[in-house]
């Protein structure tokens, strides 16, 4: 299996189900379990909607970059706008929920647009 | 099925006993006669909800709706007029029952094959989390559920596409005692930061989907962990919680917007 997977959508929550049905997908070429494969739809979500929540001005594109690393996946999603400065991106509630659904999560800053980095483990 | 209301467990009432209740409940506005009002339709709920049964959404998100229905109908109800609660109440079931279907477009949107997959992996999941003590890959669900990989994960798609009961709906009768409801300290959810903003969005949910927040944020529980203590199927409970996620969300969005607006 090709160990890299890109998907480009036009920035809004409806398109965000294509990236769930990436993430399933490839989820279930790895053997993902079901939980886990819930935890992914629930990292996904959140995660795109903060990057649309808080680009300023607003994001027209998203990328989400499906890494399969070690039997899991690595999971890189940015928008094509920086974040703006009012809201927090993570608030600590996204980070709470997001620390119960991913392995790992981080922020990197790209040049000024913000990506979220996280990894899923299959069981 | 577990949790569901039996005819036996909730007593019916007498009818007269119906319209005295009532009376006293417009003067008194006693929560417990109103909940005991509710209480003892749940057979009218659960007789009313087997009618739409089989229509592709499992039975226990319908009884849900229809108890929606049936507290609707308890608050509007005037027992002054010349006509029993029960036939009052089952056009208003009947009513949210069918805005539901309608709502979901599920009917018309999924196909009767999925459907029918989707009602049966709930089942499935459960039995092979119990066999396998873990929860299943996909893999091991198309086995054990005579479909296709693709299948399986349409079906589990199609169902986080429809079911979406709205949040201060509030009806939960899963498993759970009201004792067990209220009991438990959310400590996880009292401690965030921006608790200011998330807190009073919480203290609106139904006490099922806070507690669900709680062990899976804040407890570090998996889904299946969870279905087995709220005695619900882990496709309940995924559905459920994303749901209550995305409320969530956009409230907090719409929050966001006006502080910065």
């Amino acid at each position: 299996m090709s160990d890299r997977v890109v998907v480009r959508i036009p920035a809004s929550t409806r398109h965000v189900a294509l990236v769930r049905a990436t993430a399933t997908s490839l989820a279930a070429l790895l053997d993902f379990t079901y939980d886990r494969l819930m935890d992914l739809h629930i990292a996904i979500d959140e995660i795109c909607s903060r990057i649309l929540a808080t680009s300023a001005p607003p994001a027209t594109r998203l990328e989400v970059t499906f890494h399969v690393e070690d039997g899991g996946l690595r999971i890189e999603a940015s928008g094509d706008s920086p974040l703006g400065t009012k809201a927090p991106f993570l608030t600590s509630w996204s980070k709470s929920i997001l620390d119960s659904v991913t392995d790992r999560i981080e922020v990197q800053d790209l040049d000024g647009v913000a990506c979220a980095v996280f990894s899923v483990a299959k069981g | 099925m577990s949790g569901l209301p039996s005819q036996g467990r909730h007593q019916q009432l007498p009818k007269p006993e119906v319209k005295r209740l009532f009376r006293e409940l417009r003067k008194s506005g006693d929560h417990d006669i109103r909940n005991r009002l509710i209480e003892s339709h749940l057979g009218l709920v659960e007789y009313l909800a087997r009618r739409f049964a089989g229509r592709g959404e499992p039975l226990d998100d319908l009884v849900q709706v229809a108890t929606i229905g049936l507290v609707k109908a308890v608050d509007r109800f005037d027992p002054h007029r010349q006509v029993e609660f029960s036939t009052y109440a089952t056009p208003t079931i009947v009513g949210e029952l069918k805005r539901h279907f309608r709502d979901k477009g599920w009917a018309v949107r999924v196909p009767r094959r999925l459907q029918e997959l989707n009602l049966r992996l709930g089942s499935v999941i459960s039995q092979l989390t119990q066999d396998l003590q873990r929860s299943p890959t996909v893999a091991e669900i198309a086995r054990a559920s005579e479909a296709t990989e693709e299948e399986v994960l349409e079906a589990l798609d199609s169902a986080h596409a429809y079911s979406l009961i709205s949040l201060d709906a509030g009806a939960d009768r899963e498993g759970l005692s009201y004792h067990e409801q209220i009991g438990y300290v959310d400590e996880g959810l009292e401690a965030l930061e921006d608790r200011v903003s998330v807190g009073p969005l919480l203290k609106l949910l139904p006490p099922r989907e806070r507690r669900m927040l709680h062990l899976r944020f804040f407890k570090g529980m998996t889904q299946s962990d969870i279905a087995e203590e709220l005695g619900i199927s882990q496709m309940h409970v995924s559905r459920l919680l994303a749901k209550t996620l995305a409320s969530l969300r956009e409230a907090l969005e719409d929050r966001e917007r006006e502080e910065e607006g």
